[in-house]
C-alpha cells in the first residue's frame, strides 16, 4: 500500500501534487484560527504642554518642541500594531491629567490622532512644571489604567526652580512600569517665547518672568546670622540665595531626566527624528499576547508550495523513486 | 462608497507580495512530464497545442498570484458611506471644576441613605454617556474646561471613544471655571468646516463665570459667523442661585455670575436654551429634551467595516488549481497505442 503511493507520485508528480494542493485549500474556506504571539502594545502617552515647550527647537526647521511631540506620538500612532491599546495625556504643573481611558488604536486612530494634534500649552491648568512630581504622577496613571508602558515627552524643564531637599520619593518599584522618557529640545539654551492666539511670537521671558530660586521649603542654615536678609516665613532663602538665574531661558536639561529614567527604570531618549519614537518602543516594550489569528495564509502557502513544485516533475518524480527498496 | 479606487484596498502584510515574482515561474518551466518518442520528430506543430500550452502556463500564474494576493491579506479597507439622516453635530462642553464632586442640592431619589448621592460630575457623565448611546445619528465631541479648556475628542461617531473619555472625566482644577475660553476653544472648532448639520454647544455646567464685555462680544460673533446653538444645562449644586431668578438688589456679574450668564447668553441672537438640573433625573429629562429640539436632517457617515478580500483570492486559487489538476489528469504518461 505504502508502496503504492510512491510510486504513484513517482510516476505523475505533477497530478499527485496538484491533487493535494487543492486538498490543503479546503480547509481555508472553514477560516482557521489559532491562538498565536503577537506584538502588541499598551501606552500612555504624556506630553508636557508647559511654556518651555514652544521654544522653537524641538526638531528640523525650528518646529516647537511641543509640536515636534506631537508629531513624534502621530507618527508612532501610526507605527503601532493594531490590538495595541493607547492613551493619551499632558504633563503640566505637577499633575498628569489622561483625555481618556485606553482604546485599540486601529479602530481609534481618527480620534486618537485628532486628540494627540490637538493638544495645546493653552490647555495648561497652571504655569508650573515641576518634572519630577509629574513623571511620577504619569507612572502612577500608567499602573492605574492597566497599561505596560509609559512615553513621557518632555523638555525637563523645571519651574519654578525646585527645592532639592523637598523631592518627591519614587514608591513605584524601579522598571514595573516600562517606557520611555524622551527628551524634546536643543542643548543650547534658548529663550522661552511668549505667544499669541495665532502662536505667532509676541516677545521673550526676561529674568524678571521666571522666578530664578527656589522659595519653597525651610533653610538648610542653621545659624540666622550666616545669612543676610533671613526670614524664617518670608525669605528662608536669605537676601542672596543660589541661584543660576538663567531660568527665563529653557534647554533640554538631559542630566535631570537621565537621572529620573535610572530612579524609574526608564529609558532615556533624546528625540531627534520622529520616526525614532515607535523604533524606540519596539526595542525597549516589547509586550507578547497571544491573539486568535487568522492561519489560512499557511494552508495557501503550502498549497502554494506544492504548485510550484509541480512545475519540477522530474524532480520530484526522483525523489519518490530513490526511496523505493 | 467612495468608489472602488486603487486605495480603497489594502494588505495585511504588504511583505508577502514578494512572492509574486514566483508568479513568473510558469514562464520558464512548462511542468509537463516529457516523453520521448521518435515519431515526435515527424509531427507537424500544432498551433492548438501550443495555444493550450500557455493557457496551462497562465492559469499557472495566476493561480499564484491569488494564492500570494490571498496570503498577504487583501481586503477592502473601511470606508464610510455619507447619509442623510436626523441628528446634529453636538460639541459637548462638559465642566470638571472642583466644585463638580459635589453632590446636588435637590434630593437624589433614588439613593438610599447606605449608597452615597454621587456627585454632579458623576451624575452629568452616566446621563451623557447614556445620552450618547441613544443618539446613534449625531456627531459628538467633548471639551472639558476647569481652569482651561481641554480639547478631548473631535466630533464623532465612535461610541467607544466618546464612553472612554467621558469614564475618565474627574473633577480638577481650582473653583474657578474658564466657561468662556470653553465655548471659545468649541466655536473654534467649528471655524472653517462646512456645516453640513445643525451646530449644537451643548455646556453642562455647575456655575457661571463672569465673561467681559469684550470677550462676550467676540463669542456672540462667533456664535453667529459658525451657526451654532448653544444649550446650558446648569447642574444647581448646593446652596447654589436659580439662572432665572433675578437676583437681589446690590447683586452683579460678580456675585451672581450664573444669572448674568444665563442672561447675556439670552442676548447672543442664536437659538439658545437653557435647563437647571437639581438632580440626575432633571439632567436626563433636559437631554432628552435637547435631543428632540436638535432633531434636524443632517448628513452623517455610516462606517462600512473592512472586507476580506482574501476568501475570494482563495476560491480562485482552488478553481484555477483544479483546473490545473483536470489538466494534468488529462495528460498521458505512457504512449499506448
Amino acid at each position: 500500500m505504502k508502496q503504492g503511493w510512491r510510486l504513484r507520485i513517482a510516476e505523475a508528480p505533477g497530478r499527485a501534487l496538484l491533487l493535494a494542493a487543492c486538498i490543503l485549500m479546503l480547509p481555508v474556506f472553514l477560516h482557521p484560527q489559532l491562538p498565536l504571539p503577537r506584538k502588541v502594545f499598551s501606552v500612555g502617552f504624556v506630553i508636557d504642554i508647559t511654556q518651555s515647550m514652544n521654544v522653537r527647537d524641538g526638531g528640523p526647521g525650528g518646529v516647537a518642541r511641543l509640536a515636534f511631540a506631537r508629531q513624534s506620538v502621530r507618527d508612532a500612532l501610526r507605527h503601532l500594531p493594531c490590538g495595541s491599546l493607547v492613551s493619551i495625556g499632558m504633563f503640566t504643573e505637577r499633575d498628569v491629567s489622561m483625555l481618556f481611558k485606553p482604546m485599540e488604536v486601529c479602530a481609534h486612530f481618527s480620534v486618537l490622532d485628532e486628540a494627540v494634534e490637538r493638544l495645546d500649552w493653552r490647555m495648561a491648568w497652571a504655569a508650573d512644571s515641576f518634572i519630577t512630581h509629574g513623571l511620577y504622577r504619569g507612572i502612577e496613571e500608567t499602573r492605574k489604567l492597566k497599561l505596560d508602558t509609559l512615553v513621557f515627552l518632555t523638555d525637563g524643564q523645571q519651574a519654578p526652580p525646585a527645592n532639592p531637599r523637598y523631592m518627591p520619593v519614587f514608591d513605584g518599584k524601579p522598571g514595573e512600569v516600562s517606557g520611555i522618557i524622551a527628551g524634546v529640545g536643543g542643548l543650547q539654551r534658548q529663550a522661552i517665547p511668549k505667544l499669541d492666539e495665532n502662536d505667532n511670537i509676541t516677545g521673550y521671558w526676561v529674568p524678571e518672568d521666571a522666578m530664578q530660586f527656589a522659595t519653597f521649603g525651610m533653610s538648610h542654615v542653621q545659624s540666622v546670622l550666616e545669612m543676610e536678609g533671613y526670614h524664617g516665613r518670608n525669605a528662608p532663602h536669605g537676601a542672596h540665595p543660589e541661584g543660576s538665574y538663567t531660568e527665563h531661558m529653557s534647554a533640554l536639561d538631559e542630566k535631570g531626566l537621565q537621572e529620573l529614567a535610572k530612579i524609574t527604570g526608564l529609558h532615556y531618549l533624546h528625540l531627534q527624528d520622529k520616526a525614532q519614537l515607535a523604533d524606540a518602543l519596539r526595542q525597549n516594550t516589547l509586550h507578547r499576547q497571544w491573539v486568535a489569528s487568522d492561519i489560512r495564509p499557511v494552508f495557501a502557502g503550502l498549497a502554494l508550495l506544492l504548485l510550484l513544485a509541480s512545475y519540477f516533475p522530474a524532480f520530484i518524480s526522483s525523489l519518490f523513486k530513490k526511496g523505493k527498496p | 462608497m467612495s468608489g472602488l479606487g486603487f486605495d480603497a484596498m489594502g494588505f495585511d502584510t504588504p511583505a508577502v507580495l514578494w512572492l509574486l515574482l514566483l508568479g513568473l515561474l510558469p514562464l520558464w518551466r512548462h511542468g509537463q512530464s516529457v516523453l520521448r518518442h521518435p515519431a515526435m520528430l515527424l509531427m507537424p506543430e500544432d498551433r492548438w497545442s501550443r495555444a493550450l500550452s500557455w493557457a496551462l502556463r497562465l492559469i499557472g500564474m495566476l493561480c499564484v498570484v491569488a494564492l500570494v494576493l490571498g496570503m498577504a491579506g487583501l481586503h477592502l479597507r473601511q470606508s464610510e458611506i455619507e447619509r442623510v439622516g436626523h441628528g446634529a453635530h453636538i460639541m459637548v462642553v462638559l465642566d470638571r471644576s472642583a466644585s463638580m464632586n459635589d453632590d446636588f442640592a435637590g434630593k437624589y431619589i433614588q439613593a438610599t441613605d447606605a449608597v452615597q448621592s454621587p456627585s454632579k460630575l458623576k451624575a452629568a457623565r452616566e446621563v451623557l454617556a447614556k445620552f450618547i448611546e441613544s443618539r446613534q445619528q449625531d456627531l459628538v465631541g467633548l471639551i472639558t474646561f476647569s481652569t482651561s479648556p481641554v480639547f478631548v475628542l473631535p466630533l464623532t461617531h465612535d461610541q467607544v471613544a466618546l464612553k472612554a473619555a467621558l469614564d475618565s472625566a474627574e473633577a480638577q482644577g481650582m473653583g474657578f471655571t474658564a466657561v468662556a475660553r470653553g465655548l471659545g476653544m468649541a466655536l473654534d472648532y467649528f471655524k472653517g468646516k462646512p456645516v453640513t448639520g445643525a451646530r449644537l454647544i451643548l455646556l453642562v455646567s455647575d456655575g457661571g463665570a463672569h465673561i467681559d464685555s469684550q470677550t462676550q462680544d467676540r463669542i456672540r460673533s462667533w456664535f453667529a459667523s459658525e451657526h451654532a446653538a448653544l444649550a446650558w444645562i446648569y447642574i444647581r449644586g448646593t446652596n447654589s442661585p436659580s439662572i432665572f431668578v433675578q437676583p437681589g438688589e446690590g447683586d452683579d456679574a460678580a456675585s451672581a455670575p450664573e444669572y448674568f450668564l444665563h442672561e447675556y447668553f439670552k442676548t447672543l441672537g442664536v437659538p439658545y436654551q437653557a435647563y437647571e438640573a437639581e438632580n440626575p433625573r432633571a439632567l436626563e429629562a433636559a437631554l432628552r429634551d435637547v435631543g428632540k429640539m436638535h432633531n434636524l436632517p443632517s448628513h452623517y457617515f455610516e462606517k462600512q467595516p473592512r472586507r476580506d478580500l482574501a476568501g475570494i483570492c482563495y476560491a480562485a486559487a482552488l478553481l484555477l488549481l483544479a483546473l490545473l489538476y483536470g489538466a494534468k489528469r488529462m495528460e498521458i504518461s505512457q504512449w499506448h497505442a
